[in-house]
């Protein structure tokens, strides 16, 4: 087997796509939306008569674009509702490479607290190693060459002309 | 200040060794994302911005305003070569620039499109110079009441943004104002939904940006990487000359007209701009059968528009203070960033920073076009970066920048958390601009509403009792509903 016919293999059984239904896509997304609205309304609440500037307060304007928010959401939603019912659905959103998505997402949420705890040059080595294997940087010297050039880069531009303290 | 006083103003700010450096590197960094396919302006700027925090504040947005200059100058190059615009406006270069490279033709049409991005950005920069102040001295009889409708306007225009989408841009710039009240209540100064001490000065624009317009672009680009590069083998020889014009004088002027007024209408953008000024030449062309198979008139149309629409969009930026497309909120990040207010007042305390503007783009443009010309070889190397490099440096610059602008790793978890709502939103059709264009103008919103309603004694009658704030206020009804009222109306055809 040549390393023409294993690259191939690899390809075949590399997930390329994830489809979810944009239906039910809108409804969850319109749904965190309006708890995320919901939790605005009930902490307006807490805005008491001091923050009064006139008629209007601190709550005001949050519980107005939190209100103006949920009705456009359920509008939003409706259509979405009705093709569900109807069994009538339109193009399937698509993820594309999801493996390599979901493992750059993890990587970008682990990194703050990474580098909380190793600090910024030892997690960042690590940070792109895997991030460069995720996005498909195979060859060693690119990977190596990506790694030293952009510690080398964070170093002079960050850490010594704009003082980030890495 | 008179122009002339205005523009000796921006010449001394700009002549120095420091200022001349920044004006090449924000071209060649413009140029970089521009050539890119996959990189934006916006993306560009809000990447580059940390790195303007050690710099004066001339230096700092002169760079940052020819990134953005730069970037669709260059857009032309990838849409040319491999039929991958650069820049979303550069897609109408591709209708006749593309089908011009597969005849053999590729050297013409990179010098077409080259030569008349310089000729079209620099009847703009003097329609810039020549408008922008005069909309900065109507502006300064602005009060609350106005400033207020003009933010709603702005906001308005966001149905202009949405490329078909309307309903799912509002819930994107509603999303962007309610987040916009968490910190403190800019009139009482009281707390409101601060749930993490950090936020206490509310979310943090730059963070947001980046994670809005950069990461989630990464992730966009993961989902390309496994995708077959597209090569281009041969370098093409480009003249540089501009008798290739000479057949088009009435297109380059009409282009470049319609370039800078698209832009300046917030909103529009260089893509509908480059749109209009495409279907105009093609309509008052002899040959407008042959647009769209390799036509140089279309390259013309198109490049003129979409550069010259880069300083329309310049001009209610500095002028009024509001933004019309992403990288214009991203430009009003950078001067906030500088200590700068922008709208009227800026002529009046910092005037050498709108005219060192201007003159940086005048400035600007022979670098750009000289870049163009001979820096072909490099440009189609750009063009070949494996995305996985490309992403992978992406993604670590903004958590690098993130980081620099509080020094805090909380920040880097804003902008993973905005990357990802940025990204999962695309999915569902909202754009991120609506979202930013509401963290601008939220505050300029609530804050003048509640300014103009102090004044009036709760009076609402102030928003329309004031005839600029009524002018401005039925302009952003008719903006928001138009969209609503063309689908009713086509309903109401094909149901007929």
């Amino acid at each position: 087997m040549t390393v023409r016919d294993v690259m191939q293999k690899e390809n075949k059984s590399r997930l390329d796509s994830v489809r979810l239904s944009s239906e039910w896509y809108d409804l969850i997304f319109c749904l965190l939306l309006i708890g995320m609205s919901v939790w605005f309304l009930i902490k307006s609440r807490e805005l008491g008569a001091e923050t009064n500037t006139g008629a209007i307060n601190a709550a005001t304007f949050p519980v107005t674009i939190a209100i103006i928010l949920i009705i456009s959401v359920i509008i939003l939603a409706l259509p979405s509702m009705k093709r569900i019912l109807q069994h009538n659905p339109a193009q399937p959103i698509t993820f594309r490479q999801p493996v390599s998505v979901v493992l750059g997402l993890v990587l970008f949420a682990v990194f703050p607290i990474a580098m909380k705890t190793f600090g910024y040059y030892p997690a960042a080595t690590v940070w792109l190693l895997f991030f460069g294997l995720a996005a498909g940087v195979r060859k060693p010297l690119q990977l190596g060459g990506l790694i030293i050039g952009f510690l080398l880069f964070a170093w002079v531009v960050f850490q010594k002309f704009l003082g980030t303290p890495l | 200040m008179d122009i002339l006083t205005g523009m000796m103003t921006g010449f001394s700010a700009i002549l120095s060794l420091k200022v001349l450096f920044f004006i090449f590197i924000g071209i060649l960094l413009g140029y970089f994302v521009g050539a890119l396919p996959g990189l934006t302006s916006s993306m560009g700027m809000a990447l580059l911005i940390p790195f303007t925090f050690a710099m004066d504040a001339v230096p700092a947005m002169i760079m940052l305003v020819l990134i953005y200059s730069a970037a669709d100058y260059a857009a032309g190059i990838p849409a040319i070569l491999v039929n991958a615009p650069g820049q979303p406006a550069a897609a109408v270069t591709a209708f006749d620039g593309y089908p011009m490279r597969r005849q053999g033709e590729t050297g013409k049409a990179l010098t077409l499109s080259i030569t008349s991005s310089g000729i079209g950005s620099l009847i703009a920069v003097i329609f810039l110079i020549a408008t922008a102040e005069v909309m900065a001295d109507f502006a300064l009889a602005f009060g609350p009441a106005e400033y207020f409708s003009l933010a709603v306007l702005g906001l308005s225009l966001i149905s202009a943004l949405s490329m078909g989408f309307v309903l799912r841009s509002i819930i994107g710039m509603l999303f962007g104002l309610l987040i916009l009240t968490i910190g403190i209540d800019p009139a009482s100064g009281a707390e409101r939904f601060v749930f993490h001490i950090e936020l206490l000065e509310g979310i943090p624009f730059l963070p947001a940006l980046i994670g809005l317009f950069a990461l989630s672009e990464v992730f966009y680009m993961l989902e390309e990487v496994f995708d077959p590069p597209k090569p281009v083998e041969d370098i093409p020889k480009i003249t540089g000359s501009f008798s290739y014009l000479r057949p088009y004088p009435k297109t380059v002027l009409r282009g470049s007209v319609i370039g800078y007024f698209i832009g300046v209408i917030p909103g529009a953008g260089s893509s509908i701009a480059s749109l209009v000024s495409y279907g105009m030449a093609k309509r008052a062309s002899k040959k407008g059968d042959t647009f769209g198979t390799g036509n140089p008139e279309g390259v013309v149309a198109s490049e003129t528009a979409n550069n010259a629409s880069v300083c329309g969009a310049l001009a209610p930026l500095l002028a009024l203070g509001i933004p019309g497309s992403a990288s214009t909120a991203i430009l009003i990040g950078g001067l906030t960033i500088q200590g700068l207010q922008p709208g009227p007042l800026l002529f009046q305390n910092n005037p050498e920073i709108p005219y060192s503007i201007f003159t940086s783009l005048v400035l600007g443009i022979p670098i750009m076009m000289i870049l163009g010309l001979f820096g072909v070889r490099m440009w189609i190397k750009v063009t070949s970066i494996p995305k996985g490099i490309v992403a992978s440096v992406v993604g670590g610059i903004s958590i690098l920048g993130a980081y620099a602008s509080t020094n805090s790793e909380f920040t880097i978890g804003i902008t993973v958390f905005f990357g990802i709502v940025g990204y999962l939103f695309r999915k569902m059709d909202i754009n991120p601009a609506p979202i930013v264009l509401a963290l601008v103008l939220g505050v300029m919103m609530e804050t003048n509403f509640r300014r103009a309603m102090l004044m009036s004694g709760d009076d609402l009658m102030i928003f329309v009792i004031k005839p600029i704030s009524l002018v401005l206020l039925v302009i952003s009804v008719i903006v928001l509903f138009l969209p609503f009222l063309q689908k009713l109306i086509r309903w109401k055809k094909v149901k007929q």
